[in-house]
């Protein structure tokens, strides 16, 4: 939905206001302490995305994975992650790397959807062009200059540059900025590495308009003015949202984690900001593939982690949705190399709080292959249409200008109106244990507003069930029953799932044993 | 030659295009890292021809940064084999401080930049050292000869997989690459081309500092590649590639890209750059005629062209350096170029680690809301002498001694239109002229203004400071 009427209110960009830094006079476009009175925060949703690229070509069939399905391991007989050690997920054939932990725990909490053969007709095999078609949202053969979320962003803010929202529309944590958020009026994104450095940097930058140049230096010197112009306006409205906000949750020493760090900071201290990219490198794993792509997910399974617990622990974990995003997957054939070489469809990963939770699609059919590539069952852009849509409340005719055709939409985001707390289904409830931690008992209440097919059962941390509490057909109504682990001596302390399953509605809850 | 009756006609001063100091600075700044003020002098008195014949004069290759480059690859050792690529990266950034006229480093970097390969990657710094110096003895030589020399570097061979690529088990990553980045281009071969020349790039290995060929490993079959059919090798490979037409075209693309302008819709271009690769190809591949007849012509040095360029960090930092006569000396030489080098990594360009194969890509990718203030920041720190962090910086401009190496110092009005038109090559408004004077005056009059006044100094400093701050100055 478009922001123009709040927006309209005031004109930013001609209310320029004189600065003198280092006694050089400069028009500013605006202070961001007026900005922030005159705009009183009015958003018509709070949501957040926070995009997670994996550069390089994520190897999806060793991510989640077709751990019961023989071929898998008959073309990958180096590489194939033993089915042993895939971490199952509960109700589907398919399994995750066993780096990927607390992914799986996202799983049994409801806070990831993983979408299965995502691609597009036609697949390109370069790194750079397929790139550009994921960052352009356009089609195999069809070259565009502008990104899918920089269009987007077009279409909330159709008067940037000259009235600027208050605080930045996307940020890009980094020392680039992306293709996909280039607009039909250039770069809509602010770029930076760390929030505090870079509003010392900016202190004394100048902006100045002057008169048109018009040689082909005219076109670059309004470039590099509107970049100046950026910085010096976003600069301290950062630097003061930096300031008010607090990282809860330990981070891991990593890139990506740092990044994330910055983003949960940023969304904690108020920033506006609805989209975030972040980065990870080194996907490209055309060699020793099962160390480095081990190191590479246990580094995106804990920075992602830290990540949301820290959402969880600021309470803003309701606002914001996470998703992985990669060019291309990788051959299905294992290379000579003990690695994979390019290649086309692969899952993405979404998470938060308000994913719809599950596996969508067919497992990947390893028989049918185009050129030793698998064939995709979801065009990447119903993926962009679907978070659009149902996180920022898209129209159709916004969603039709963005992305230049229609798609459909997986219901991916649990719709507004039950966003509230995820009460995604009102025909239940199932409480936290009580008490927790436990030992040796431990109560689960669950209550049914209709009668339904039941089951609840509890899992341990490798996904094995441990016990069935109720199964069968109950009418609606209140239930408490006991879980109870006297005498269990193979059950350890740690962290047990209980999972509540009816006709249209399941839930998953944490618990914790201490002996 | 086609050249000269075609677009790429010489530049030839006249009454309405004189030969002068801006097309001078523009003809150094783009084929350089920044012209010293005595560089622009000493060149102004040579003519355009002999001006760019002296770019590609021939220098002495530099004595390595180490006796370590010969040391056997040691990958268990990755903190010494970090610090010794901390050391080969100083080295080059030194040689492109020190260098005289000389368009040759710039070319280093060019291959660098097209011929990718990420230290951090390769790991062994002795590789990542032969490699450069592979670019350095081919600056400006053959295009199809350094490109069979590349498929053999050993950097080449660890970073893009070759040294794995074996019969009956092949390994694309090469093969793709060399297609889609390094020659003929994408849309101009197929998935199948790049996995036949895989198996045609197959046996070589690396054995310690030099590659080497495993007959065992080769794909002696038949491959199929670029439409042609045979028992074909990495020479061959080669071979088919530059016989195509598009390969030339592809690469002077690029040339023109980084050397004319980067328009996004290149469609103008086309003429030239099909001139450009009619030449290319009429000299069975040697670059040396092509670049000199392009840094002649009439169109390098039309206005329109001027100061369309956007910097890279490299020419933003080391250009404000030179161009502001700054030398880079002991003490503490080392702290000094890992400062530049840092500085150039937080803006988007670390020296021997392009941040994929593809390389830098450079233009307006090199500008955004940190990269920008973080070039402005460097070039002021240079001019103040003191860092963000308040340290110092050990360098900055000597205000006074600069000013004297022009005509006029102690005419205020000149001396702002000068040191503009030596640092941007555009020519400023009047309103920005007017600005930049009341800086250099600091309320004084302009009948005051004097070199000798105890307050120049300081002066001067807030002028340069303000100059680096505008957008202008990001422009080449």
């Amino acid at each position: 939905m478009k922001r123009r009427d709040f927006i309209k209110t005031v004109a930013v960009g001609s209310a320029g206001v004189a600065l003198t830094f280092n006694s050089f006079p400069m028009n500013a476009f605006g202070l961001n302490s007026i900005n922030a009175k005159l705009f009183n925060p009015f958003i018509e949703t709070d949501k957040v995305l926070v995009l997670v690229q994996l550069l390089g070509g994520n190897d999806g069939l060793n991510t989640i994975i077709p751990y019961q399905d023989s071929l898998y391991y008959t073309k990958r007989p180096t590489l194939g992650i033993p089915s042993t050690s895939v971490l199952t997920l509960p109700d589907s054939t398919m399994g995750l790397h066993p780096s990927l932990s607390e992914f799986r725990n996202f799983y049994l909490d409801g806070k990831l959807a993983v979408i299965q053969n995502v691609g597009y007709p036609n697949p390109n095999l370069s790194h750079f062009r397929a790139t550009d078609i994921w960052h352009t949202a356009s089609d195999s053969n069809q070259i565009l200059t502008t990104g899918w979320l920089g269009r987007y962003l077009h279409e909330e803010y159709p008067n940037y540059p000259g009235q600027n929202p208050p605080d930045p529309m996307s940020i890009q944590i980094g020392a680039n900025a992306d293709l996909s958020l280039i607009s039909q009026v250039g770069n809509m994104a602010l770029t930076f590495q760390d929030p505090n450095q870079f509003y010392q940097l900016v202190q004394g930058s100048a902006y100045s308009g002057y008169e048109k140049v018009k040689t082909l230096a005219g076109d670059e010197l309004n470039f590099a003015r509107k970049v100046s112009a950026d910085s010096l306006q976003y600069a301290s409205r950062v630097k003061q949202a930096a300031d008010n906000g607090q990282n809860l949750a330990t981070y891991p020493n990593s890139k990506l984690a740092e990044q994330l760090k910055i983003v949960a900071q940023l969304i904690d201290g108020g920033l506006q900001t609805r989209l975030y990219v972040v980065t990870m490198s080194g996907f490209d794993t055309h060699s020793n593939q099962l160390t480095n792509h081990q190191n590479l997910l246990n580094d995106l399974n804990s920075s992602i982690a830290a990540f949301m617990l820290d959402l969880e622990l600021n309470n803003i974990t309701n606002r914001v949705v996470g998703m992985t995003i990669s060019e291309f997957g990788r051959r299905v054939n294992e290379n000579g190399s003990s690695g994979t070489d390019h290649g086309t469809a692969a899952p993405m990963l979404i998470f938060g709080d308000l994913v719809n939770e599950g596996v969508y699609g067919n497992n990947p059919d390893l028989l049918n292959l185009s050129n030793g590539n698998l064939i995709h069952q979801y065009d990447y852009r119903q993926i962009y249409a679907s978070v659009l849509k149902q996180l920022f409340a898209a129209t159709d005719q916004e969603l039709l200008n963005v992305l230049l055709s229609q798609f459909n939409t997986l219901p991916l985001i649990i719709p507004q109106s039950s966003q509230n707390g995820k009460q995604k289904n009102k025909n239940y409830t199932l409480s936290q244990n009580f008490p927790n931690p436990f030992n040796p008992s431990t109560k689960i209440t669950y209550i049914l507003k209709n009668d339904s097919h039941v089951s609840l059962k509890v899992y341990d941390i490798s996904g094995k069930v441990v016990q069935v509490l109720a199964e069968g057909f109950k009418s609606a109504g209140q239930y408490s029953v006991s879980f109870d682990v006297s005498g269990r001596s193979n059950l350890s302390s740690g962290i047990y799932f209980y999972k509540l399953k009816g006709d249209n509605f399941e839930d998953t809850k944490k618990m914790t044993l201490i002996k | 030659m086609k050249s000269d009756t075609g677009l790429l006609t010489p530049y030839i001063p006249s009454n309405s295009r004189p030969w002068s100091k801006k097309l001078v600075t523009h003809l150094l700044s783009r084929t350089t890292f920044g012209a010293k003020v005595s560089d622009v002098n000493m060149v102004l008195t040579l003519s355009p021809s002999a001006a760019v014949d002296l770019l590609f004069q021939n220098l002495a290759q530099p004595s390595p940064p180490g006796t370590w480059v010969t040391d056997p690859p040691d990958y268990s050792n990755g903190q010494l084999n970090r610090t010794r690529t901390n050391e080969l990266r100083r080295w080059w950034l030194k040689l492109m401080i020190d260098e005289p006229v000389s368009f040759r480093e710039k070319m280093v970097l060019f291959w660098h930049n097209h011929f990718t390969s990420e230290a951090n990657v390769v790991k062994i710094p002795q590789h990542m050292y032969i490699q450069n110096s592979l670019f350095r003895n081919n600056a400006y030589g053959n295009f199809r000869s350094l490109a069979k020399s590349v498929t053999r570097d050993p950097a080449m061979l660890y970073y893009l997989d070759g040294r794995l690529n074996r019969v009956g088990s092949p390994n694309e990553n090469y093969s793709r690459e060399l297609l889609e980045l390094f020659t003929i281009g994408i849309g101009n071969y197929t998935e199948l081309d790049v996995q036949e020349g895989a198996r045609a790039l197959t046996g070589w290995t690396i054995n310690g500092l030099v590659s080497q060929f495993v007959a065992s490993r080769h794909d002696n079959g038949i491959k199929t590649y670029l439409g042609q059919t045979g028992n074909f090798d990495d020479e061959d490979v080669s071979d088919i590639i530059f016989s195509k037409p598009e390969t030339a075209v592809t690469f002077c693309k690029k040339l023109y890209r980084t050397f004319i302008n980067q328009k996004e819709d290149m469609t103008y271009a086309m003429p030239v750059i099909n001139e450009m690769a009619d030449l290319l190809r009429d000299n069975n591949y040697e670059l040396a005629p092509v670049l000199v007849t392009l840094f002649k012509s009439q169109l390098f040095f039309s206005e329109n062209i001027i100061s369309s360029l956007i910097k890279s960090p490299l020419e933003t930092m080391l250009g404000a350096v030179k161009q502001m006569n700054i030398a880079i000396n002991n003490p503490n030489l080392e702290t000094k170029l890992n400062y530049i080098a840092a500085e150039c990594d937080n803006a988007g360009q670390l020296l021997l680690d392009p941040p994929n194969v593809q390389g830098w890509t450079g233009y307006r990718n090199w500008l955004n809301t940190n990269s920008s203030p973080t070039r402005t920041s460097f070039c002021e720190s240079i001019i103040t002498g003191i860092k963000k962090d308040l340290t110092q910086t050990g360098f900055s401009v000597d205000p006074i001694s600069f000013a004297l190496t022009f005509p006029l110092p102690n005419n205020a009005i000149r001396l702002v239109d000068d040191i503009c038109e030596h640092l941007t090559r555009l020519r400023l408004t009047p309103k920005q002229r007017g600005q930049l004077l009341l800086t250099l005056l600091d309320g004084s009059e302009v009948y005051d203004w004097s070199i000798n006044d105890p307050q120049a100094p300081a002066r001067i400093k807030k002028f340069l400071k303000a100059l680096v701050y505008m957008a202008e100055y990001q422009l080449n």
